[in-house]
């Protein structure tokens, strides 16, 4: 009998102990799509208040590679009912700072950059022009108009959310070129005694954490777009979410476009610029799973009918991945190569992959060899010796 | 007489008649224009300013939608409502 080749692939121990459970999401992109996160990705954060505070702690968790804080305002304990990434011992502390902290606890790989000002029209270009996209969670209409004009001029998404007592909005302004800005949208500032805030009308604390949480995911699928890596796409351009916490309702409504010739700014920065040049919005394209190398003739053709998230995270050297459920149609031109006289089948725990046994020995001509490898990844994994922790993560 | 469903969102529920976030009326208007004018003077309780500042559009910051679609899409004031038609005016919300 061959001896089991070595695991080959499989990321840093730390990275599939924290990131394994959404690595594992269908169409995430793996532990690839992870290191793009980690190592490419940056997103800024306007306002560190009852958005911001739960926005940035799933996007620490989701491990985005270097993540911007903005806000001048020290924390109160006013604060503390949604602002959730503070304690009682924050009161005082300048905003940035106690989060910068409650990050780095979640989450000591990330890169954190403070920005302890109010974002002005003089600075927000400057501020935002690192950063890939740009979380608007702030708690007034000047602020919102001075972050989307930046946001305009320097080609970038804004993710934007509010929130008031029980009413919640969320919008993706400035993607692509087509999607509206805030200011096509509303062109006109509101007066300031029709600009309600949480200070003067109140607020309950989880519906800025529920708007919050929904920016940091629309966030995190746009930059993934934007980076190529997995199948995201970002659902909420173009329109805008209402989430109403009395009656528990979501819904979606249909934006304008971008208002090209009506919108202050929209006109100036394209009117400038020549129509054919496109918003610089995607980077590389998506690189395409493990490509699995076959083994020479003599050796068996190890066949892992796992799901090819679960094949990303860790898979034997030269195996090829065919999940369970396209066998019928991809099995055959491997079955009748005359390379492959011997076919050995894995899958996590060696059951699925005696369904798949029987079902190729169907498929196969008589003179292929094709077998189970009893108790699949789990029981190589032991044999192999194989850091107990991280196989546990991994498989 | 045409007879629409009406949505006061995003705060705007505050100053309507009753305090409520959706009507049925019978409002005897063609167009879109013509309703928010109808509206302001037999829905709007108090602060009619925050609805609508002159006749015939809503005051900044008030997103209109007809069934569920922005109303710049539909020719804006200028839109002949259909019976059964859902008009709804979003305030847009500033905090956080």
């Amino acid at each position: 009998m061959t001896e089991h080749p070595p695991v080959l692939f499989c990321p840093d121990r730390e990275s599939v102990e924290r990131y394994s459970r959404q690595m594992l999401v269908q169409g995430f992109g793996g532990p690839r799509a992870q290191q793009v996160l980690q190592q490419q990705v940056r997103v800024l954060i306007v306002g560190c208040g009852g958005l911001g505070c739960p926005a940035a702690l799933y996007l620490a968790g989701a491990g985005v590679g270097c993540i911007g804080l903005a806000d001048a305002d020290r924390v109160q304990r006013s604060n503390l009912h949604r602002q959730v990434a503070f304690t009682d011992a924050d009161v005082s502390a300048a905003k940035v700072t106690a989060l910068r902290a409650a990050l780095q606890a979640r989450n000591p790989r990330v890169h954190i950059t403070e920005h302890d000002v109010m974002v002005s029209a003089d600075s927000a270009r400057d501020i935002l022009r690192p950063y890939d996209v740009v979380l608007d969670c702030t708690d007034n209409a000047a602020a919102r108009y001075t972050v989307n004009d930046a946001c305009v001029w320097e080609r970038k998404p804004l993710v934007s959310a509010a929130a008031v007592g029980l009413d919640g909005q969320l919008a993706v302004y400035n993607h692509g070129r087509d999607g509206p800005c805030y200011r096509c949208v509303f062109p006109v500032c509101p007066p300031p005694e029709c600009q309600g805030s949480c200070d003067a009308d109140g607020v309950l604390g989880m519906v800025p954490g529920v708007l919050g949480v929904l920016q940091a995911l629309e966030a995190l699928k746009l930059v993934m777009e934007m980076r190529g890596v997995g199948k995201w796409r970002c659902s909420l351009t173009g329109r805008l979410l209402l989430f109403d916490g009395r009656h528990l309702e979501f819904r979606t409504v249909q934006l304008r476009p971008r208002q090209r010739h009506s919108c202050a700014v929209c006109r100036q920065v394209y009117d400038e610029e020549e129509a054919t040049r496109a918003l610089p919005l995607n980077g590389a394209r998506p690189t395409t799973a493990p490509a699995a190398a076959e083994l020479p003739a003599a050796d068996p053709l190890y066949l892992d009918v796992r799901p090819p998230e679960q094949f990303a995270m860790m898979h034997l050297r030269g195996a090829l991945n065919i999940p369970f459920d396209e066998l019928p149609h991809r099995a055959p031109q491997y079955l009748s190569c005359r390379r492959h006289r011997h076919i050995r089948v894995v899958c996590r725990r060696g059951i699925q992959s005696q369904k798949a046994v029987a079902l190729l020995r169907q498929l196969a001509p008589n003179a292929v060899h094709i077998e189970n490898v009893p108790g699949g990844m789990e029981a190589l994994v032991s044999k192999r010796g194989v850091d107990e922790e991280h196989g546990k993560h991994a498989r | 007489m045409v007879q629409v469903k009406l949505e006061f969102g995003g705060g705007l529920d505050a100053i309507v008649a009753d305090r409520t976030k959706r009507l049925q009326v019978d409002a005897p208007v063609r167009t879109l224009g013509e309703l928010i004018t109808w509206v302001r003077r037999n829905c709007i309780r108090e602060k009619h300013d925050m609805f609508a500042v002159s006749e015939a559009t809503v005051r900044p910051g008030v997103l209109v939608l007809v069934n569920e679609v922005d109303w710049e899409l539909e020719g804006t004031t200028r839109y002949e409502l259909q019976p059964g038609d859902h008009v709804a005016f979003i305030s847009t919300l500033h905090g956080g």
